[in-house]
């Protein structure tokens, strides 16, 4: 048999044994399999090719992959059977992850900007650069990461910058994308991230999409749902959407609201719950208080009573709230009998819809508010879920404390015991941690753009994991006037040229995925762990090792934050006979496993909000366990679905049913919010009559950094475009793949037309994704956030759409003078 | 050579015929819940990706998931010579003019 036939059988061998089973894309017990991948595949691969597992790279479902290497370089990838999550199945963008690596144009060694071009240097030099920087100015410093540095490449940052500097100017760009998330979990139940998981997708009767297109943001998760159809089960799709998207195409029942008003379309679901008298008497009494936001809007709000939350909610009836949203009363009621039914299994799903918005928080709140209202929680298929984009939003930026009000282990700087826990840990002087929460992302790129003399107090920002430079808000306001200051310095670590390593003054070449050990968390607080398969091209290294090499040379150079008060470095790694390897130099990082030293120690911190960790060694056995993972009497590690629910959740105490431990209220009751609808900041205008939309594709992850680099994602969706309706197009004399002049009061850009395309805009919208570099919409969105949760909004801002002018080139062109802000 | 293990999940038997056209495309056995493993075999990324547009666009195929995929055989590629229509416009001279194969692109991608 040759070559080509023998793959052509392995890989129908592999096809078979997935489609075979009885259920797809889901597995309560993956002891009960028997291999990783085929042992087919493996046969007939040869034994050349060695595998491994890994997360993939990409989205925050955590897909788990078998990656084949030959000869030190990734040739194949496996959906990998053993993982609950994806169950052998893998979407486009995670069987493409492999060759992900294999760009020629990675980035390979540090270069510096000289003279406007970028020349190489050494890795010394480079580390002497940051180091002179962060010296000179260490409170003008700061970090910007990101919810794709692994768990240990974040605490090693985060650590350096809370720990070593003295301050907390370190966010994440998970800022942007799920900070109304956390700020709605904490402000609910005391503490970030879901209490249910995945497994609610194979239970729901209905499982309801709030602003929110799991067919192309999160396909493996949707695929499980679609699965029980193919398999005879009824599951109800109830998509609430601005904008028809693959996701309608499945739904039974499509709800397209006006843009913010999906805040009225939750309170009239419980308007009717309380009208109808069916939400849960049981809950109301047992389970949960009730808050009202205070004079200036916190986590912790103020007491409100039942009677407030029913008088606040009366004048959101289905009528009312029809004429404000558009969604028809008979759809409402629809919700309103949903919610109302105890039988039904209920699962709302949401991501950035309710996230990137200028009430998130408030959002949020209420959307976990009707599932307490009524009861629906805690049963599998039953209960409120966010879902993340990034494969560790969760573990690193929520978990690890990326934040800048942030401690690991969901401690937070501003509570004095908090950092009286992180400098014990840490081994620090009393007082060492600062009680000043940082800067978060709009506010620390905000003081990069300003002149030094105006208040620009951010001078030096170092970038690691993230493209800042295509993915702010408003990026003539917040990235670019900095680009023109010749005192702020732009360092920039990644693995290929991207928009921001195009503008900064030291790019610093990164290691990616396979090519470090790591470990990440996904959305349903599932840790994960993978090792080095292959070595990274050139003189790429990891994150970790560039911010642990940076503070050393910090210590070397005496600066006091870097060491504990014993006079050690902050980061010490230690052989199995207790010698200290110095893996801040290159030539010993791999000396030890220097992942699995920094994870034990922040481990320690997992105890306190009952996020259990369990030892490094347990996830290199799983494919991820979801915390709190607590050990039982028989000495196994127990992972825990639902949080807050008797028999699933070790910390509830027996007979309670449910608790909520770490209630706000200390009565262990969850919070329900009083919130009415608020206006956005920017709605169209005569001048301005469109609502821009933006977000993602299924082809492309994120700002395109990566996935525009492959082939085959690059060919089926090559650029950007805009959605436009059928209507306006006619109205406004465009034909499809005309070009179109869009203007916002920030920006402009000149781009191809898509008239009722993929995803259908209703009359008055437009919908444009952000992957492409070279058609950068955020030049026109709008930094206005949340006022908890400090996330932007970048799903409403208003814009003109004309035919771009006879002549007119693709591009987008920077307006000569910036334009005036309207942001917040 | 790329070799790709897929499941297609099917609306009917009937759905099946069509696939016996397609010369790239092994087709295993139909299994329970309409489940159907094929292998595809193509010379390069972007035959296969055409391949799969085709595939997942055919009447009575509900869902495409991959299972395997081996690319050993490809070759360091760059970004500067990927397939992009962008790149071929931008050769030409002709980044104002893209009406034709825009459209054509788009429409094409909205039947999936
Ligand atoms: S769904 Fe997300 S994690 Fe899974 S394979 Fe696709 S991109 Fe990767």
């Amino acid at each position: 048999m040759d070559r080509r036939e023998a793959l052509k059988l392995t890989a129908l061998a592999a096809a078979t044994t997935v489609a075979s089973r009885r259920v797809l894309a889901q597995a309560r017990n993956p002891a009960q399999n028997t291999a990783a991948i085929d042992p087919s595949v493996v046969r007939r691969m040869g034994t050349d090719v060695r595998w491994d597992k890994a997360p993939c790279r990409f989205c925050g479902t955590g897909c788990h992959v078998q990656v084949g290497v030959r000869a030190g370089r990734v040739v194949a990838i496996a959906g990998d059977q053993l993982a609950d999550v994806n169950k052998g199945l893998l979407c486009v963008k995670g069987y493409h992850v492999g060759l992900a690596l294999y760009g020629s144009d990675r980035l390979t060694q540090p270069m510096l900007k000289r003279n406007g071009r970028h020349e190489p240097i050494s890795w010394d030099e480079a580390i002497r650069i940051i180091t002179d920087k962060i010296a000179a100015d260490p409170a003008g410093f700061a970090m910007y990461g990101s919810g794709q540095w692994t768990i240990p490449e974040g605490y090693v940052a985060n650590k350096m910058v809370k720990a070593g500097l003295g301050h907390n100017n370190i966010d994440p760009n998970a800022r942007l994308c799920m900070a109304s998330a956390a700020a709605g979990y904490v402000s609910t139940y005391g503490v970030d991230e879901p209490a249910s998981c995945f497994d609610d997708l194979d239970h729901a009767d209905t499982v309801i999409m709030w602003g929110n297109n799991p067919a192309e943001m999160h396909p493996i998760l949707f695929s499980r749902i679609v699965d029980r159809r193919a398999r005879g089960q009824t599951v109800e799709i109830i998509d609430i959407g601005t904008r028809r998207t693959r996701t309608t195409g499945f739904a039974n029942h499509y709800l397209e609201f006006k843009p913010h008003t999906d805040m009225a379309i939750a309170n009239c679901i419980a308007q009717q719950l309380l009208a109808s008298n069916t939400h849960s008497r049981e809950w109301v009494e047992r389970f949960v208080a009730f808050r009202k936001d205070a004079a200036q809007p916190n986590l912790l709000g103020e007491v409100a009573t039942f009677e407030e939350y029913r008088q606040k909610v009366a004048r959101y009836t289905p009528e009312y709230v029809s004429t404000l949203s558009g969604v028809s009363v008979e759809q409402l009621r629809m919700l309103g009998r949903l919610f109302g039914d105890p039988a039904k299994r209920i699962t709302s799903l949401w991501c950035m819809g309710p996230n990137q918005h200028t009430r998130g928080t408030a959002m949020n709140r209420l959307l976990h508010g009707i599932h307490l209202l009524s009861g629906h929680f805690g049963r599998e298929g039953d209960g409120p879920q966010s879902l993340t984009g990034q494969p560790s939003a969760c573990g690193t930026a929520r978990e690890v404390g990326t934040f800048a009000h942030a401690l690991p282990g969901g401690l937070l700087v501003a509570n004095p015991e908090h950092r009286h826990e992180t400098e014990e840990i840490w081994n620090l002087q009393p007082g060492r941690i600062n009680a000043n929460i940082g800067l978060h992302t709009v506010e620390m790129w905000k003081r990069f753009s300003t002149p030094s003399s105006e208040g620009g107090s951010v001078h030096t920002i170092w970038v690691q994991v993230t493209n800042p430079g295509q993915s702010l808000p408003n990026l003539n306001r917040l990235f670019k006037p900095s680009r023109q200051l010749a005192d702020k310095f732009l360092i920039v670590s990644d693995v290929y040229p991207t928009a921001t390593t195009r503008e900064a003054d030291l790019i610093l070449p990164s290691a990616m995925w396979v090519e470090k050990n790591g470990m990440v968390g996904n959305s349903e607080r599932r840790t994960q762990q993978w090792f080095k398969m292959v070595d990274p091209p050139g003189q790429a290294r990891p994150d970790a090792w560039q911010t642990l090499a940076v503070a050393r040379a910090l210590f070397d150079r005496a600066i006091p934050g870097m060491r504990d008060k014993d006079g050690n470095f902050l980061f010490e790694f230690k052989r199995p006979d207790g010698t200290t390897v110095p893996a801040w130099e290159w030539a010993h990082f791999y000396d030890v496993n220097v992942d699995e030293q920094l994870f034990e120690e922040y481990r320690r911190f997992s105890r306190f909000k009952h996020k259990d960790l369990a030892p490094y060694g347990e996830y290199v056995r799983a494919r991820g366990l979801r915390w709190p993972v607590v050990r039982q009497p028989n000495g196994v590690w127990k992972e825990t679905r639902y949080r807050f629910i008797e028999g699933e959740d070790s910390y509830v105490a027996r007979g309670k049913r449910v608790q909520f431990y770490h209630s706000t209220s200390r009565d262990d009751r969850a919070q329900m919010w009083l919130h009415d609808y608020v206006a956005p900041p920017e709605s169209p205008s005569p001048e301005y009559p469109f609502w821009l939309c933006t977000g993602r594709v299924l082809e492309h992850w994120h700002t395109g950094s990566m996935t525009m680099r492959v082939p085959q994602l690059r060919g089926s969706v090559p650029q950007a475009y805009v959605e436009l309706n059928a209507r306006d197009a006619v109205r406004l004399g465009i034909a499809n793949g005309a070009l179109v002049l869009l203007e916002s009061p920030r920006g402009r850009l000149v781009i191809p037309a898509w008239i009722d395309g993929r995803g259908r805009p209703p009359e008055g919208s437009v919908f444009v994704p952000f992957f492409d570099e070279r058609l950068p919409i955020n030049d026109l969105t709008l930094d206005a956030h949340c006022p908890i949760s400090k996330q932007p909004d970048y799903k409403k801002c208003a814009v003109r759409v004309s035919l771009a002018p006879a002549g007119a080139t693709v591009t987008a062109p920077s307006p000569a003078s910036p334009a005036p802000n309207r942001g917040g | 050579m790329i070799t790709a293990g897929l499941v297609l999940t099917l609306a009917h038997d009937e759905a099946l015929a069509p696939l016996a056209d397609f010369v790239c495309v092994t087709v295993g056995e139909l299994q329970p819940h309409n489940r159907l493993p094929i292998a595809t075999q193509c010379d390069s990324l972007e035959s296969q990706q055409a391949l799969w547009d085709e595939l997942i666009t055919l009447p009575g195929v509900l869902t495409m998931d991959l299972v395997f995929e081996d690319f050993s055989d490809v070759e360091d590629f760059s970004s500067e010579q990927l397939p992009s229509r962008w790149k071929r416009r931008e050769r030409e001279g002709r980044t104002h003019d893209l009406t034709d194969e825009i459209s054509t692109d788009l429409d094409a991608e909205e039947s999936t």
